[in-house]
């Protein structure tokens, strides 16, 4: 099990496109992958849980991976912060 | 006679709308009853479901490629959400379930599904999630009518005399309604930043939203109908005293668009065919896209300092690097000239870097070149990202607040030691890059003819240079009537700058609010100025002023107004004439 804290950097926050994206690229794995802002908490493949989230540009979450494939899933999801997700132009 | 009824709403696109009612859908129209089914059942609803799905699935794809076309890339990816919203789990979960083993109709356990989302995201605090309630109304709706066979009017019937009325339309229906060249619509739903509104002012349909429920008011196909998008209005059953007020204005907009449309195409010279350059200033790389739609010619002032303050962290040579490549990209074959952070101390106070103490007076304090000057590696992390997003050779570099000669120096040999570093990196950047100045304290001002040898071109920030040559606050109320733009020494400090880079063949450029100002387009223009740098919204009102004006008879009156002293009632007449 891997835990580890991140901070969005997307402008709009964690919303409708970046959420998309990361659903998308989480869906590939077998690991569980689970969200929390605070105490509460979303399933990583549920675009419908993570907009519930509303993680706004700048709030920390924290990341909870377990499964087989849990380095490459942790390696992605920062990637993804990193790069906003692919959704912005910058 | 049926009774006039004006309903409040919120204004989403500007524009007026006159027409015949077109309702598409109330919103009781996709109120689902309880219905129960047996257990043998089960499989068949399950197969409708999936069907449903899959048929729903394929009309949101099928948009796509219009949405691409008309809405552009970012709204694609949107129609991908959509689809995701309508698999996912927390739908679906409760949905299997309530129709497997407590027998349910599809359509109910889908609509009882969708009200559980809908309430999650009602009690989330952020606004602009909350918002998105609106999106899985949308998409859930699509799926219910699809699951219940119950198929919408036809938006192709609409015509160009009708204004749509609708619980909510998606963006979609918008883009038909765009084809049929319809008057306008009005919706129940939606906010001021909603995807309707957004598509709305995309396609420039006159709309009003959030009328809450204009769906369920007596209202009737054939209606007369106003949309008055510019005050969020929608008044139905007009009385003729209304309803020719508001075709009157109507014909005015559409005369005045119709002249705004022909001035874009029209190059910006005066009568006698001398040109004056257009550009913008913009403060974000998101108005670059409004520079473009503005028929101004380039960036003449690209404003960085939000990149400085908005973070809690400075910006990394990688961000600012993506940042302004966009705009040198979006803005292109046009340049881009983009300014060096101009802060105060005050602004990165928040970044605690050493040595930033609080100032008395920090417009005279550590500010513009002064503070880059001594924070030397932040500033070299930006000129290296301008020269990087150099590359396609339409960049342009300006440096604020410039107020002495050595400073020039300074910054041109930091440049220099930047370019070579680039070299040895083997990055592309445009060697040539042109360099200007701001000149908005008096003695960059009056020592011009020295710093003109140094740089490429100049641009004046009348702001500053009113505030530094008159010594007035404009912000303290108490001698903020003594900030005066027609003061003679404003007037013969932007002379004395042009004359002298003129000498040198080299350009001059105005990016203060004076600019943008009717009163001071002539005294520009005669005066010399080669390029004016104004808002994007300002544009073509600047142009038209241009194009109105006569250069040799604006050169006569800037001398009559520099020789001879006038009070200002006679100079500001001067230059109405």
């Amino acid at each position: 099990m891997i835990e580890q804290e991140f901070v969005i950097k997307n402008k709009l926050g964690l919303h409708a496109k970046p959420a998309n994206e990361f659903v998308k690229r989480m869906s590939k794995y077998k690991s569980s992958i689970k969200i929390f802002k605070g105490d509460e908490v979303a399933d990583a493949r549920s675009i419908l849980e993570l907009l519930i989230l509303a993680v706004a540009c700048g709030e920390k979450i924290k990341v909870i991976v377990d499964g087989e494939d849990e380095q490459q899933v942790i390696q992605e999801i920062k990637d993804l912060i990193e790069n906003k997700f692919y959704t912005e132009p910058i | 006679m049926k009774k006039e009824k004006v309903f409040k709403g919120i204004p989403a696109c500007e524009g007026i709308g006159i027409g015949k009612v077109f309702l598409l859908e109330r919103e009781e129209d996709l109120i689902i009853p309880i219905r129960r089914i047996t257990k043998d059942a089960v499989k068949r609803e399950m197969t409708k479901y999936k069907e449903a799905l899959d048929a729903t699935k394929k009309e949101l794809i099928n948009t796509k490629e219009r949405i691409l076309k008309v809405l552009g890339k970012q709204h694609i990816a949107l129609v991908e959400a959509y689809v995701a919203i309508l698999e996912d789990q927390l739908l679906t979960r409760d949905l299997v379930r309530m129709i497997e083993e407590e027998l349910f109709s599809a359509e109910y356990a889908l609509s009882v599904a969708l009200n559980r989302v809908i309430q999650s995201f009602e009690r989330v605090e952020d606004e602009y999630f909350r918002g998105r309630i609106t999106d899985i109304r949308d998409v859930g709706r699509k799926l219910i009518r699809n699951l219940i066979g119950k198929e919408r009017k036809d938006l192709s019937k609409v015509t160009k005399e009708a204004v749509v009325v609708a619980h909510t339309l998606n963006p979609h229906d918008i883009i038909i309604l765009k084809e049929q060249k319809c008057s306008g619509f009005a919706v129940d739903v939606g906010t001021k930043t909603s995807h309707i509104a957004l598509a709305a002012q995309g396609l420039e349909i006159p709309a009003v939203v959030g009328l809450k429920y204009i769906t369920s008011e007596s209202i009737e196909d054939d209606d007369e109908i106003i949309i008055d998008g510019y005050n969020g209005i929608v008044i139905l059953n007009p009385e003729l005293k209304v309803l020719q007020e508001y075709k009157q204005k109507y014909e005015k907009i559409i005369k005045e668009k119709e002249f705004l449309i022909k001035l874009k195409t029209l190059p910006s010279e005066t009568i006698d065919h001398h040109r004056i350059t257009l550009v913008s200033n913009i403060d974000s790389h998101r108005e670059v896209e409004e520079v473009v739609n503005s028929s101004a010619e380039g960036i003449g002032l690209f404003r960085t300092e939000y990149h400085y303050i908005d973070n809690n962290e400075l910006p990394s040579e990688k961000d600012l690097y993506e940042i302004y490549k966009y705009v040198a990209e979006k803005i292109y074959p046009y340049y881009v000239t983009i300014r060096t952070f101009d802060l105060g101390a005050d602004k990165l106070s928040q970044l605690s870097l050493e040595g930033v103490v609080p100032e008395q007076c920090p417009a005279l304090g550590l500010r513009g070149i002064r503070l880059a000057l001594k924070y030397k590696n932040i500033f070299k992390t930006q000129i290296r990202s301008i020269l990087r997003s150099s590359y396609k050779r339409n960049v342009r570099i300006m440096f604020p607040m410039v107020s002495d000669i050595k400073e020039v120096i300074e910054i041109k040999q930091l440049l220099e030691v930047v370019k070579q570093e680039l070299k040895n990196e083997k990055i592309d950047f445009d060697k040539n890059i042109p360099v200007g100045v701001m000149i908005e304290t008096p003695s960059a001002a009056l020592t011009c003819d020295v710093i003109i040898d140094y740089v490429d071109f100049v641009s004046i920030g009348t702001n500053d240079l009113i505030q530094y040559t008159l010594a007035v606050d404009r912000l303290n109320e108490n001698v903020a009537e003594l900030y005066d733009p027609l003061h003679l020494s404003i007037l013969r400090l932007i002379k004395y700058v042009v004359d002298y880079a003129h000498r040198k063949k080299k350009l001059v450029s105005i990016c203060g609010e004076m600019a943008a100002d009717l009163m001071f387009t002539k005294f520009f223009v005669g005066v010399g100025i080669d390029e004016l740098s104004v808002p994007p919204a300002a544009v073509l009102k600047i142009k038209k002023a241009v194009r109105d004006i006569n250069y040799s008879e604006a050169k006569e009156v800037v001398d009559e107004i520099l020789t001879s002293h006038k009070d200002k009632e006679k100079i500001i007449q001067l230059l109405k004439e």
